[in-house]
């Protein structure tokens, strides 16, 4: 009788493991979102570790700025909407402002670049346009998916994934920099952020 | 064969929707009410914590998963603080479906889904992995097992069995009790707890960095018990007190490779009692089992009574002019020191490898002697236990998980004879009398066990709306040989704010050692055609079957907002050889059981948090109702901030009534209402002080003993409470 039942179960495992094969390609949109989750929290928490002089920041009563740019197919816009708004996040003491644009490179775009947000994410499949963002927004805090942007765009801080976990890739600038200043005990945390020069 | 059968249409069922259902629109860009939610708990989750969260996880690891298949109940540091709570087991009664009364002041007494039997504790509790099940009696010493506020993450409360992942005595649940990483309690954390009759609660921990990545604390309390008083207004001698020590080391040797050393130490210093009422009898020649109190055939001029009629060596335990009324007897109790001593040292090597493949390989050593001696019972234990457990997703849709455990008990047990019984018997089990016989007697039993198990399961997410997760728990093991634990779960989602879910388990429990192995000498008879006493007994059996339990559960979990949880599952257990204790055998039957818990989490406002659930279970044991257990328990709390630095907090527990099961003096406990209200003033940011005020509607109930060794319940009286917390 154990033995049967033994071999029913390893029976159905087989079974859906074959199948599973077959089957188009489920599960990941849950998995996309939920990284999407994770990595909104880590930009809260990261904003609320990072000092910008007073200089780099609007007047005080103008909110801040973070600008999300490129596609959001995850979520990421409503998700950090929702953060900001439930965590009541400040930046310098000032309300904070999310603004999101598809195409950065747009007059709209530039002119929010151009004026030095505080924040700027860049979606997925939006770094071929970072040199630019760079550019035109050098007192920004720059934020994105991949090493390459990071150890290649000199962007600040970019979210990995390894070990089915989120890690963080953060140029060693940040720490050291006038502002926007990342905290130094970020970098403490070795299975958390990976830093490089 | 049966079962197998509807589990395989289960399956069927779940993969024919998989294939033909509509799938839920999974490119909306909309957070979900559950995906809010989640946001507001990730929230307070910092660097380290989030660095660990698992992207694809094992299904019933991760237990706040909104697609979790299972009843949980997830309780936090500040659900036991902010409710007027002293310890974590006070906590259990906020949670629909567990059953925790207190006997005397130092007495937990906790059940889950209406299991009752000699063992009361059915389901699995651990502490960071660590089992802490006592083998000997089937119970869990709460006190022993206790940790500080300041040191504790969260304790996961699975309602039903989760053999498949957690392994033998998960049958009518699982209570996983999770410390904090060091670097997480850095700094000092104070925690004192004083209630108006004495009883006092003092922690104190300490957290610092030795190094780069290397973290540790220590933590020491103290509690003291005042005394309380029995039902009957006799004082409860349950005063004592209990001390503990505990450390935690963590190291990071490098990137996702972690070593984690901890222990701790736990002695107890308190008295217990004895009933002897009822122990002493005459044969009753015309209907020999029922024998008569030996008061009663006192009072009926019966022949040849014993001269004297009461033991010498008894009559010390004689309470002068105190009647046990329920029997009409006079009253006769024993009380002796039960000092327990607990230590244990438990190590971790864990990391997650360049493929994903998450592991951990572990063990702990375990020392604990405690003496019942009331009972004369005592013991000293060692264990050992190593295991090893890995997961990894395997391609997009599977996540396996298995592992590989073994554990090496020894017991050394001593019985002494107490002193009323030490008077001269006719012992029957070796033919000869004896002033020695122990009221709990394990002879030459087998003292020296080991278990190997391992398990396996798979997390299938079949779609984006149904999850399935099939897994075995394979167990070899001295006291109740080979088995298989099967287990299958499934999460449908039908839309944003609907999930359902279901499964069938099989879990087995072992018998206690006290079930399986001992000779509980419980009475003397006086036989007046031989003018002898003679001892009775009644006799463990090494062939107890496990308990087996086939359970089937259905759940529906819906949030119509991010700010409101409703929850509703649904069970029926069959379980068979359910062991019952009491003269003249250790008996099992089967025991059917039918129940749910509705319970929600709404908070309206940002000042207004209001949870609650409402139970209801209904048992037969060989087709007969019990009443053992309450039919219905309602738990509410409401937290209010007044401000922002005070909260008001009120509470309302309902308990339906039950009966104290037993051999001679079943104890019927009324149903009792019982309100709580709190007040919280956070002083300074990290400062705490909370004034209570328990069991406000009533001056005093009982709830629970010891059946057939308490004389009577402990009073759970009103008490008000003081708490100072100054946290990390």
């Amino acid at each position: 009788m154990r033995t049967r039942v033994l071999l029913l179960v390893l029976g159905l495992f087989s079974v859906f493991l074959g199948v599973d094969s077959v089957l188009a390609n489920p599960g990941l949109v849950a998995e996309k979102r939920k990284v999407t989750r994770v990595q909104a929290v880590y930009l809260k928490h990261l904003i609320n570790f990072t000092h910008w002089d007073a200089s780099d920041l609007p007047g005080p009563t103008k909110p801040a700025k973070i600008l999300l740019l490129g596609e959001d197919k995850n979520g990421m816009i409503e998700t950090f909407q929702y953060l900001v708004s439930e965590s009541k996040l400040k930046i310098g003491g000032r309300s904070v402002e999310v603004i999101h644009f598809k195409n950065p490179l747009v007059p709209d775009a530039i002119k929010e670049l151009e004026a030095n947000p505080s924040v700027i994410f860049l979606l997925p499949k939006s770094n071929s346009q970072v040199k630019k963002i760079r550019d035109l927004s050098p007192k920004s805090l720059l934020v994105g998916n991949g090493r390459d942007l990071v150890e290649k765009h000199q962007a600040d801080i970019a979210f990995t994934i390894s070990k089915n976990r989120v890690r963080l890739v953060i140029r060693e600038k940040t720490f050291t920099r006038k502002s926007p200043m990342l905290s130094s005990r970020i970098s403490a945390l070795r299975n958390v952020v990976e830093v490089i020069p | 064969m049966k079962i197998l059968a509807q589990a395989f249409s289960l399956l069927c069922f779940v993969f024919a929707n998989s294939l033909f259902g509509q799938a839920a629109d999974s490119n909306s860009t909309e957070l979900s009410p559950f995906e809010k939610a989640e946001l507001r708990r990730l929230l307070d989750l910092d660097f380290l914590d989030l660095s660990r969260m698992p992207i694809r996880s094992v299904l019933g690891y991760e237990q706040e998963h909104w697609r979790n298949p299972a009843s949980v109940h997830v309780i936090r540091p500040d659900d036991i603080s902010r409710n007027g709570h002293v310890l974590t087991v006070d906590a259990f009664r906020n949670v629909a479906g567990m059953y925790t009364t207190r006997g005397v002041g130092y007495d937990d007494f906790v059940t889950m889904r209406n299991f009752s039997g000699s063992a009361t504790e059915k389901f699995l509790t651990m502490v960071d992995g660590r089992e802490v099940l006592q083998l000997m009696g089937g119970t869990i010493n709460w006190t022993t097992e206790d940790v500080p506020l300041a040191i504790l993450d969260r304790i996961e409360i699975i309602r039903g069995p989760g053999a498949s992942l957690w392994g033998t005595n998960a049958v009518s649940g699982v209570v996983n009790i999770v410390t904090k990483h060091s670097a997480q309690t850095q700094g000092d954390s104070v925690r004192l707890v004083i209630e108006d009759d004495g009883t006092f609660l003092g922690d104190f921990v300490h957290g610092g960095q030795l190094g780069d990545g290397e973290f540790y604390r220590f933590w020491v309390r103290d509690q003291e018990y005042s005394e309380g008083k029995l039902i009957s207004g006799l004082d409860a001698r349950d005063d004592g007190y209990a001390r503990k020590a505990g450390f935690r080391f963590d190291k990071e040797l490098s990137a996702d490779l972690d070593l984690t050393i901890a222990g701790g130490f736990a002695t107890r210093r308190v008295e217990h009692i004895l009933d002897l009422t009822a122990r002493l009898f005459y044969n009753n020649a015309a209907n020999p089992t029922s024998p008569i109190p030996i008061h009663l055939a006192n009072a009926l001029n019966l022949p040849n009574l014993p001269t004297p009629l009461i033991p010498t060596s008894w009559q010390s335990s004689a309470v002068s002019g105190e009647f046990l009324s329920s029997l009409n007897l006079p009253r006769y109790q024993n009380y002796e020191e039960m000092p327990q001593d607990g230590s244990h040292i438990r190590g971790k090597l864990s990391g997650v490898t360049d493929n994903d493949l998450e592991w951990s390989l572990g063990g702990y050593a375990e020392l604990y002697d405690t003496t019942l001696g009331h009972i004369g019972h005592s013991w000293e234990r060692e264990e050992f236990d190593f295991d090893f457990k890995a997961n990894k997703p395997i391609g997009d849709f599977n996540h396996i998980a298995f592992g590989l455990s073994y554990r090496h008990i020894s017991f050394d047990v001593d019985e002494v004879v107490t002193s009323p019984w030490a008077f001269s018997s006719f012992d029957l089990n070796t033919g000869s009398f004896r002033t020695d016989i122990p009221i709990i007697d394990y002879g030459n039993s087998p003292t020296k066990f080991e278990r190997f198990t391992g398990f396996i399961q798979d997390s299938i997410e079949l779609n984006d709306q149904v999850v399935l997760s099939l897994g075995a728990k394979f167990e070899d093991s001295d006291l109740s040989g080979s088995s298989v634990q099967p287990g299958i779960r499934a999460s449908y989602t039908l839309d944003e704010q609907n999930i359902f879910w279901g499964a069938y388990s099989r879990a087995y429990r072992q018998a206690s050692l006290v079930e399986q192995y001992t000779t509980v000498s419980y009475a003397r008879i006086w036989d007046p055609a031989t003018s002898l006493w003679a001892n009775q007994s009644f006799f463990g059996d090494p062939n107890l079957d496990d308990e087996k339990m086939d359970a089937f559960e259905l759940g529906w979990r819906t949030r119509p907002s991010d700010r409101l949880l409703i929850e509703l599952s649904l069970y029926h257990y069959n379980t068979k050889n359910a062991v019952f204790s009491g003269p003249p055998v250790y008996s099992t039957s089967n025991v059917k059981t039918s129940g749910g818990e509705l319970t929600f989490d709404y908070q309206p406002s940002r000042t207004w948090h209001l949870k609650g659930g409402y139970s209801y279970s209904r048992g037969k044991k060989d087709s007969k109702p019990q009443d053992d257990f309450p039919e219905s328990m309602v738990n509410l709390s409401s937290q209010l901030a007044l401000s922002d630095n005070l909260t008001f907090i009120q509470s309302l527990y309902y308990t339906g009534q039950r009966t104290i099961a037993s051999a001679y003096n079943p104890i019927p406990i009324d149903d009792y209402l019982r309100l709580d209200l709190g007040l919280i003033w956070q002083t300074r940011e990290n400062w705490e002080i909370g004034l209570f005020g328990r069991d406000l509607l009533d001056p005093d109930h009982p709830e629970n003993m010891y059946n057939d060794l308490d004389v009577e319940p402990g009073r759970v009286e009103r008490t008000f409470l003081l708490s100072i917390t100054k946290k990390f």
